[in-house]
């Protein structure tokens, strides 16, 4: 094989498999991190919830939706991380 | 990027003792919360590997939905909510600082809870079954056996954890707290040079932190060393 053809084939079908896990808890780990870019103005989940807040004053409530929105998010990611973890474990 | 140099040289005499000022505060809210991630992770990592389902299911809850958050969502929480559920109650201690702290060791007690989890579980069941069959009771077994030997297990994921909370006090000051990066903001735009003093910040964030993981660095080559 050409070492080209070796890591398309061989190499990389293995090495990403081994990745993927990891790879899955940095995505989750980003989306949580999305949520400090209002402070530099960028209208996402928690601009939004902190301009509702002063319209509203009901900063309980508002936040704890924008929660329950971010679970709904980042719990399905972490079960997918967990079942290929686990499917990697299986393969190895 | 030019007149940097010449902005320092005007300002820094400024600038400078009072962000460092500020470092005690950010380095203050980064050792509470430590300790308040270090209770409660011990807490629900031993109720997380209990026996009683109930105590199991509870743990479990608690480090998926505080992992699940953003650490601005839960510092938001922490802090706005209680205030607003129990009206009626004495809000007067519930500083910023408390906030921060409650906040972050709230969100740090879930990642060293699952933490301190992996530790107690690395280690054999051996173990326990010989401190228990010469006759100590499970709690002690849990006090002299196993959690030592964890705790050397988990020192460097912990460590790491600290490195990340000195980090992570940064976001509070979207709540308000008195610490660096509040300090570094109320001074860009009094003086209009957001550049150069969230420059210094970061060369101060970095100066506290690195020593830090060169620390860690040391502590598990060390620690290799023993095994």
């Amino acid at each position: 094989m050409t070492p080209a053809r070796a890591m398309r084939y061989i190499i990389l079908p293995q090495a990403v498999r081994t990745m993927l896990p990891p790879i899955t808890n940095f995505a989750i780990v980003l989306l949580k991190d999305t949520a400090i870019i209002f402070a530099v103005g960028v209208v996402e989940i928690m601009a939004l919830a902190r301009q509702l807040v002063t319209e509203t004053i009901q900063s309980a409530a508002v936040f704890m939706v924008v929660g329950v929105i971010y679970l709904c998010m980042t719990i399905p990611m972490a079960r997918i991380a967990a079942r290929l973890e686990r499917a990697k474990q299986a393969w190895q | 990027m030019l007149q940097l140099p010449s902005l320092y040289a005007e300002n820094i005499h400024r600038w400078l003792p009072e962000m460092l000022y500020y470092c005690q505060a950010t380095l203050a809210i980064a050792a509470a919360s430590f300790v308040v991630a270090v209770v409660i992770g011990i807490f629900f990592a031993l109720c997380r590997t209990s026996r009683y389902g109930l105590l199991r299911a509870i743990a479990i809850v608690y480090i998926e939905i505080a992992r699940g958050l953003p650490i601005v969502v839960v510092l938001y929480i922490v802090y706005f909510a209680p205030p607003q559920i129990f009206p009626d109650w004495n809000w007067r201690w519930f500083t910023t600082f408390a906030g921060a702290v409650l906040g972050l060791g709230i969100h740090g007690g879930a990642i060293l809870a699952e933490v301190f989890r992996s530790g107690i579980e690395a280690l054999h069941r051996g173990q326990r079954e010989a401190a228990l069959t010469l006759g100590m009771t499970p709690a002690k077994a849990m006090a002299y056996i196993i959690l030592p030997q964890a705790i050397r297990i988990v020192l460097p994921p912990v460590a790491n954890y600290a490195i990340g909370l000195l980090k992570d006090t940064a976001l509070c000051s979207l709540i308000g707290a008195n610490e660096l990066m509040n300090d570094a903001k109320s001074i860009a735009f009094a003086d209009y040079q957001p550049m150069a003093v969230f420059v210094l910040a970061a060369a101060l964030y970095f100066a506290m932190s690195y020593p830090l993981s060169l620390g860690v660095r040391y502590m598990e080559k060390r620690m290799s060393h023993g095994r």
